[in-house]
């Protein structure tokens, strides 16, 4: 019962259909940006310099690989923590969470309900996400086989090359990591958003400490730190695409964001069980 | 009839308790911890080491002081390295204080020339060296190195500090300078080159042009293994910058890494050590 309504009021809101804009826009802005550099590079109007590449670097694979990166890492994140950080407040702050507990339904249900249709429906965005960035790569510049070199996009650490089919099936798995990664953020703002009274407060602050770990976990003189931010290992899925997929190392990371993200469920479900609604 | 009671865990005990088990198996598997090079293994039929011994003090840097000619000759002895390359020296009279302080023969040295911050090569055995000229900044030096039966062409290089353009240039000369020889000889690439593009963290703060140090990295990289890769940082502040490149149709890599905790007084690097082996053997001629 709780998680039909809570699916129903996802269906009615309008927030996936600003994400999906907001995607689209950047996928046709990625586009624009890929096809003239690409153009460039590879059309000998720079001057001389020694270089790696080749004319079939930039394909649709190597498109949707620059699209899915940085929406991973910058994009997606953000919409999970507005994702998350709207459940309680939000309910809250429409005055309508008092209304919500007083059906016969645990708080522990009504809350997990959420977490459950936040996560189900952004598991479902990044991979309707992975498709709509193959697919435009498809159409516009047509696939081939994916060469990743060392530098580029931090994703290997040795020139290295997966033919189509192989790449095809990578894109397939990283979905359910990708997935997997932003639970992290998802369950951060779930957890803000029990204690704030607006969902605005609660969005705006997750943002904000979304972006400062992700910061701080990519300079060089946090170090020590990084092994305890959870932006440190957010783009573990990365390691996906190598040709020798590091097993043990996708496992741990993922392990440690979902270590992160059942702490930060298990607080706000903590703090959520206890709280008075006025 | 009695019913046995039953014990309910609170759901968010359950996450918290899974959190900690996942974190202890997350913290406890995690074998990234870079352990740098183990000295006491034994040497492989090929030691190699390059530093830059220059120094952080200064607006500039400054390059090897006197002072520290010592810490440089202990950490020699103690690597047990016989083909190490210096960068940053501060005069060739110095490199020869560093011969004899490692007690003379079977020592010998060559430096790319005269002046301040000169490249310097030691080996335990016969050495020629030349300059390479670049057509921009510090000259490369080329050293012949006859180790035992078999000789080794190796080139060490000191690129660029501030721009990547200057680096793609040196580093490009460098691979053409070398282009076609390592079919005729075993093949080593060494020095500080300056840039770092390790996985784990943003390299655009310290690099003018990223994206030129990438191409550069890969230049090298498609002739070229890289012995340190994965190995951790060499220089402050956890960066990569020294590198030993080897071509793998006449030498495999044993074992590789920084040598840590041999920087002394303001030193900014840690010297990089390489173990190989003989991957095919070659006429000494």
């Amino acid at each position: 019962m709780s998680l039909s309504l809570e699916a129903l009021k996802l269906r009615r809101s309008r927030r996936p259909w600003v994400v999906l804009a907001a995607l689209v826009l950047y996928v046709i802005l990625m586009l624009f940006g890929f096809a003239t550099y690409a153009e460039t590079e590879t059309g000998g109007n720079v001057e001389f310099r020694y270089t790696f590449e080749n004319e079939s670097y930039f394909n649709g694979l190597t498109f949707a690989v620059y699209a899915f990166y940085f929406a991973a890492l910058l994009l997606l994140p953000v919409f999970a923590s507005t994702e998350g950080g709207v459940q309680i407040a939000g309910e809250r702050s429409a005055g309508t969470l008092p209304l919500l507990l007083s059906r016969p339904v645990s708080r522990q249900r009504v809350f997990l309900s959420k977490f459950a249709v936040a996560g189900a429906s952004l598991a479902m965005g990044v991979g309707l996400f992975l498709v709509l960035v193959l697919g435009v790569g498809l159409v516009f510049v047509g696939w081939g086989e994916l060469r990743l070199y060392p530098g580029v996009l931090q994703m290997t650490d040795r020139p290295q090359s997966l033919s189509q089919a192989e790449a095809l099936v990578r894109f397939l798995w990283v979905w359910p990591a990708a997935s997997l990664a932003m639970l992290a953020p998802l369950t951060l703002s779930l957890l803000i958003s029990t204690w704030s009274r607006s969902a605005v407060n609660a969005v705006g602050l997750s943002v904000s400490i979304y972006l400062v770990l992700s910061v701080i976990s990519e300079i060089h003189f946090f170090r020590e730190l990084r092994p305890f931010l959870f932006t440190s290992t957010l783009g573990y899925w990365r390691g996906l695409f190598r040709e020798d997929i590091p097993w043990s190392q996708i496992f741990r990371e993922a392990s440690r964001l979902l270590a992160f993200s059942a702490a930060f469920l298990g607080v706000g479900l903590w703090r959520f069980r206890r709280q008075e609604e006025r | 009839m009695t019913r046995s009671p039953t014990i309910r865990v609170p759901a968010e005990w359950l996450f918290l308790g899974l959190a900690v088990a996942l974190g202890w198996f997350s913290w406890r598997s995690d074998d990234s911890a870079l352990r740098g090079f183990p000295v006491q293994r034994e040497v492989g039929d090929l030691r190699v080491m390059t530093w830059n011994v220059g120094e952080a003090s200064g607006t500039h840097g400054n390059p090897l002081r006197d002072t520290s000619v010592k810490a440089v000759i202990d950490t020699i002895r103690r690597s047990r390295a016989e083909l190490v390359f210096l960068q940053e020296l501060q005069s060739r009279s110095q490199l020869r204080g560093i011969v004899e302080g490692l007690g003379g023969e079977p020592w010998r040295s060559a430096t790319s020339g005269e002046g301040q911050r000169i490249l310097g090569v030691l080996g335990r055995g016969s050495l020629t060296a030349r300059s390479v000229a670049l057509s921009r900044g510090r000259d490369a030096l080329q050293v012949v190195y006859q180790a035992g039966s078999q000789a080794v062409l190796a080139v060490s290089l000191h690129a660029d500090a501030f721009s990547a353009k200057k680096r793609n240039l040196q580093i490009g000369e460098v691979m053409s300078h070398l282009e076609g020889r390592h079919q005729r000889w075993p093949t080593l690439l060494v020095g500080d080159f300056n840039l770092d593009l390790d996985l784990d963290k943003r390299r655009d703060l310290f690099s003018n042009d990223e994206y030129r140090d990438v191409e550069s990295y890969n230049l090298v990289t498609q002739e070229l293994h890289d012995a340190g890769l994965g190995k951790g940082a060499t220089a402050e502040p956890d960066r990569r910058l020294d590198y030993v490149f080897y071509h793998p149709a006449h030498l495999r890599l044993q074992e590789a890494g920084p040598l840590s905790g041999s920087r002394f007084g303001s030193m900014d690097h840690d010297p990089l050590v390489a173990d190989f082996s003989w991957e095919s053997t070659l006429s000494a001629d």
